[in-house]
């Protein structure tokens, strides 16, 4: 069941003066309940815009979204309760912490909701764990004292602790070391499998997308380009030319050795999977190489 | 050498212990490692923006302690750091290109030479008359590597200057140190990138305040075990290589680009 649906979705920056620009042209889209969808695509294909829409920080104009039931644009729609169904963590989110220690910060969100004294310490306690960081440690920490990665899974329990069941990510690893990066990669994983969140995941790395995601859409100068699993999508080389992405390394020696007559499947983009299937024709070049010297 | 923060407090941060290091001229450097591994601080130890608290730094053969030679260890090595918006100082491309020199004193027919050239090398012809913060991550960090060409130095310490980057701009600053160091200057990279130190000459691994590897980029990547101990990335064509090997096909155990794993296949 899709729990959001984009149709025909256009969007236009600085509408009506000379600096008009449209970014989105007719996006159709839906995700799913329970998914991980990706959403990948060059600098200004679209994408920081696209998810604005889908917690009603920009209403349609043109085209429908559909937000588990809630028309964004309906007249009387309660922007309230969809903003708590989808939870934005956007660009660098620990430079939205703005309270001395770890709990006050991660209650703000469930205090503007004047839930009762208990219950936002039991949201902020449970938010903390679903982030990897444990409140019994973390709770009276002061924010500066944290690494660059705990500082960001801080800023992603503040909007956990709104209760979406929808979590949506835009380039959550973006300037992080490998550990850190690490880190959140996990913690985005454990949401999705332990706490059944349905999560978007905005990404420039390929790799990340291809580890972690169901399905994944590529946007192309304000167009879905391509949709489908990860393993289609992302060896698909033409298409990924033709939008300017890059690919995969493990693709790039793929396509390498077809190119030169190896009969190997792009398909294959895990580590692993590229290892077998090159091993494999390696092989049988060899047998046929073999069988051929025999006959001479 | 040894560095500790607040050395003179009653709890000192020790940063970098113990750490010996030689970089020789026209080099490429990497240094890697997690933040917190000391990387950062090792960089700054190379204009004496900091200073040891035990051992010595030598540039050309000054101490850094020497504060009477400061400036000209400074004007010897230009800094690059991560964020290139907090070294934006004009309102033009080439009057932020010249600041450095001009602040040296050097005169200004010299200035004008030495911005020409520093622009042509870097390719900023088109951008030259523009306003450096309407350029994109890549194109500010190309003004901040010209800027330090006109000041003549000899040595640049690039610190994490594509951690804030996007994919393309990442890969404009990877081509800008490729034109460095074919000009001959020496090129120190701090960078948690792995992919970044895989053209290095050099890579130093840092963990806890120390160099815990360094060899040539080969060498280190080698030790894949060792990198995912540290959970370090290793790229993803070196892994399929080391992957490859153990299934019996002939190749390199450690290839560290794509034409080198696919030019060693049939």
């Amino acid at each position: 069941m899709s729990i959001i649906t984009v149709e025909k979705l256009e969007h236009t920056y600085m509408e009506g003066t000379p600096f008009a620009a449209k970014v989105l042209h007719g996006v159709d889209l839906t995700v799913e309940e329970g998914e991980v969808l990706g959403i990948i695509g060059p600098a200004q294909s679209g994408k920081s815009t696209l998810i604005q829409y889908f917690n009603g920080l920009f209403i349609p104009k043109q085209g429908r979204v559909v937000v588990d039931g809630i028309d964004t644009a309906a007249k009387g729609a309660d922007m309230k309760a969809l903003r708590q169904k989808v939870g934005l963590v956007f660009q660098y989110p620990e430079q939205q912490l703005f309270r001395e220690t770890v709990g006050q910060d991660v209650s703000f969100g469930p205090e503007c909701l004047k839930l009762p004294k208990d219950e936002v310490r039991e949201r902020v306690h449970k938010a903390l764990r679903q982030v990897g960081l444990d409140p019994e440690v973390f709770y009276n920490r002061y924010v500066f004292a944290l690494s660059g990665g705990q500082k960001r899974r801080v800023a992603i329990a503040g909007v956990l602790a709104l209760g979406p069941k929808v979590m949506v990510f835009d380039d959550p690893t973006a300037g992080l070391d490998p550990r850190g990066r690490q880190e959140i990669l996990e913690t985005i994983v454990a949401l999705h499998e332990e706490h059944r969140l349905t999560v978007i995941f905005v990404s420039n790395s390929l790799e990340d997308v291809f580890r972690l995601v169901d399905r994944v859409v590529v946007l192309d100068r304000g167009r879905v380009a391509a949709v489908g699993e990860p393993r289609e999508v992302l060896s698909d080389v033409a298409m990924l030319d033709r939008v300017g992405l890059g690919r995969m390394q493990t693709v790039e020696v793929l396509e390498t050795l077809r190119e030169r007559g190896w009969d190997v499947d792009l398909r294959n983009l895990g580590v692993e999977d590229a290892a077998r299937e090159i091993a494999r024709a390696y092989a049988r070049r060899a047998g046929k190489e073999a069988a051929a010297r025999g006959t001479l | 050498m040894t560095f500790a923060y607040h050395a003179d407090s009653p709890d000192p941060v020790v940063a970098l212990a113990d750490v010996s290091v030689e970089i020789n001229e026209g080099e490429f450097v990497a240094i890697v490692g997690h933040n917190g591994s000391g990387k950062s601080t090792l960089g700054k130890h190379l204009n004496a923006l900091l200073l040891p608290t035990k051992g010595d730094v030598w540039v050309d053969g000054i101490n850094t302690k020497d504060k009477s030679r400061t400036w000209d260890i400074r004007s010897k090595v230009g800094m690059v750091f991560q964020n290139p918006d907090n070294q934006i100082v004009a309102t033009v491309v080439e009057d932020d290109i010249a600041f450095g020199a001009e602040n040296m004193g050097v005169p200004p027919a010299e200035i004008q030479r030495r911005v020409d050239q520093a622009i042509s090398v870097m390719g900023l012809e088109e951008l030259r008359d523009k306003a450096p913060h309407m350029l994109s991550g890549g194109q500010k960090q190309r003004v901040a590597v010209a800027g330090i060409l006109a000041m003549r130095s000899k040595y640049i310490v690039m610190d994490e200057p594509t951690s804030l980057l996007a994919v393309k701009a990442r890969e404009e600053v990877m081509n800008c140190i490729r034109i460095l160091k074919s000009e001959g200057l020496t090129v120190i990279l701090v960078t948690h990138f792995m992919n970044e130190a895989v053209e290095a000459d050099k890579v130093l691994v840092m963990e806890g305040g120390r160099v815990v590897l360094q060899g040539t980029p080969k060498e280190v990547f080698a030790r894949v075990e060792e990198l995912r101990a540290l959970s370090l990335d290793v790229p993803q064509v070196t892994q399929l290589s080391f992957r490859l090997k153990e299934l019996g096909v002939s190749v390199p155990p450690t290839c560290l680009s794509v034409r080198e794993l696919v030019s060693s296949l049939p």
